[in-house]
């Protein structure tokens, strides 16, 4: 079952990392072009006040995301296949983050979108792409008014609990685990690809403690359904800018199947 | 699976004067290997991260046109991590399917050298799934492994650079941080296009063009947008951070004469 239909269901996870979404593009026209601002609470950032290297993909996939969505419509939605993201610091100055995404490439089975990240002094902060599949929901194509607006605004932020708390991802020695429940879940019903994405960033972190993830490639390859979902990471080597990590995603609950392979880069 | 050699790549072609050996095994997995002479490495020695980007793609393909038979590929998205130089003579490739989907297909594969077992680097791929058409190349399936048709060899009588494997390519520094390459036979794909990896190595070059003199790349993510068929080619790097030993560029490859994006990259170049 899938909640497109629903703005209210699929949305938790979006909404606790927060951001206001807008449409600016001319729609009119085929363009889309979406700019978000998110206020950063301490849910989403560390002990040295730099954003979490996994609210942060979060953030970026959910505005990419909503960018190649509406570009595939009428023919379809949209689910993330293939996310990179290189951040040159994760220090937020003014605590605010600014997106902009853009249509990269427009394809019948696929949608690229870049997504452009600054900082509340409009200093560049990351740069990302994300290859999102086209797929049609069973229950038929979502519809949105447009321009699309997503008011992502936790109404308490400072009082929510820290995001990877909150999800509650854990260390128990072999990889770091996450149990699934439904907050967890996207429009499509299954983990959110940010979520995926956050428990890579915390099983390289296990392999490079005190380390964080500041480039990361994540192929998104099945759905994470039913959990526990367990990534492990294995360290590559160490560089200039830092330790490569590969790290590996399954779905213990699901035949214990691989769903995401990545490659991050922690300093 | 094997390539039908005879209609893909031409006599004359880079994938031949990079003397690439392909070895397909029953398991599923491909090997890919070619010799590191000094016109594939650096004036450091070290080989160029284009050229392993070139490997990786050319095994990548192989096992994603197993796997999207009937149908076609082309190359998606290209992922290379190198940690260590390939240490010896060779370089190795070892590729298999992560994923195989209806539309896309998703390669991992591992880089080492022939001297010693450390990895070297890691590479991920995605091909989407075309339809095939008129000219793609043909698979044949091998008899068994360590037949005649499981092992190829894309050398030629008289293959082999005679220069830096990326001025056979025709790359050349316009200015700081920007190169071009035009298009021909010698460096296409079989979609009649300039060959991914080579599109790697043009961002390969300009990475290391704007980072500036003993830099070498060490990390490519390219994002293929369309076809790079008219020419000139050019790759503008801008530089995105700057650290101790590292740097840190976007890449944006543009086909000038069709007047589109080909395709974007970003790099990472370490002192070597």
């Amino acid at each position: 079952m899938t909640y497109l239909h629903d703005p209210e269901l699929g949305r938790t996870v979006a909404r606790f990392v927060g951001g206001d979404l807008r449409e600016i593009g001319d729609h009119a026209a085929g363009e889309v072009v979406i700019e978000a601002e998110a206020v950063l609470g301490a849910h989403v950032l560390d002990g040295h006040a730099h954003v979490r290297a996994g609210a942060l993909l979060t953030m970026c996939d959910n505005v990419g995301g909503l960018c190649g969505g509406l570009a595939s419509l009428p023919d379809g939605w949209v689910v993330s296949t293939n996310l990179m993201v290189r951040a040159t610091t994760l220090a937020v100055a003014r605590g605010v983050l600014r997106f902009r995404s853009e249509v990269v490439r427009r394809g019948r089975n696929a949608v690229v979108t870049s997504v452009e990240v600054r900082d509340g002094e409009d200093a560049p902060l990351a740069r990302g792409m994300l290859t999102s599949a086209v797929l049609v929901p069973r229950n038929g194509v979502p519809q949105w008014e447009r321009p699309a607006r997503i008011e992502n605004v936790p109404t308490a932020p400072d009082e929510l609990p820290a995001f990877y708390e909150w999800l509650g991802v854990r260390d128990d020695g072999d990889g770091v685990v996450l149990d699934v429940f439904d907050a967890l879940r996207n429009p499509w019903g299954i983990v959110h690809g940010g979520v995926t994405a956050a428990v890579i960033d915390a099983a390289g972190v296990a392999v490079v403690p005190g380390a964080a993830t500041h480039d990361a490639v994540v192929h998104y390859l099945a759905p994470n359904r039913v959990g526990p979902v367990r990534a492990r990471g294995r360290a590559l080597g160490a560089r200039a800018d830092g330790r490569v990590v590969r790290v590996e995603v399954r779905d213990e609950g699901a035949d214990n199947r691989l769903t995401a392979l990545a490659v991050i880069t922690l300093r | 699976m094997p390539v039908d050699l005879s209609v893909y790549p031409p006599p004359e072609h880079m994938l031949r004067d990079l003397a690439l050996e392909f070895e397909h095994r029953a398991s599923g997995e491909s090997f890919a290997s070619l010799p590191l002479t000094e016109h594939v490495c650096n004036a450091a020695g070290h080989v160029r991260a284009g050229i392993v980007a070139t490997a990786v793609d050319a095994i990548g393909g192989g096992l994603a046109a197993t796997a999207a038979a009937p149908g076609w590929i082309a190359t998606a998205d290209l992922t290379l991590h190198i940690v260590a130089p390939p240490a010896g003579t060779r370089l190795e490739v070892l590729g298999r399917v992560a994923r195989a989907g209806r539309t896309t297909v998703v390669i991992e594969a591992e880089v080492r050298g022939n001297r010693g077992a450390a990895l070297a680097g890691m590479a991920t791929m995605t091909f989407s799934v075309l339809e095939r058409r008129a000219g793609n190349p043909v698979l044949t399936p091998p008899d068994e492994e360590g037949s005649e048709n499981a092992r190829q060899m894309m050398a030629n009588d008289g293959s082999g650079f005679g220069q830096c494997a990326y001025d056979a390519f025709g790359i050349a520094e316009t200015r700081a941080g920007e190169v071009q390459l035009t298009p021909a036979p010698y460096i296409e794909n079989s979609l009649g296009a300039v060959q991914g990896g080579v599109l790697a190595s043009l961002a390969d070059a300009a990475a290391v063009s704007a980072l500036g003199p003993g830099f070498e790349t060490v990390d490519l993510h390219l994002f293929y947008i369309s076809l790079a068929k008219v020419g000139p080619i050019r790759a503008r790097a801008d530089v995105l951070a700057r650290g101790t030993g590292w740097g840190s560029v976007a890449v944006a490859i543009d086909d000038i004469g069709a007047g589109r994006h080909t395709c974007a990259a970003t790099a990472v170049g370490t002192q070597s």
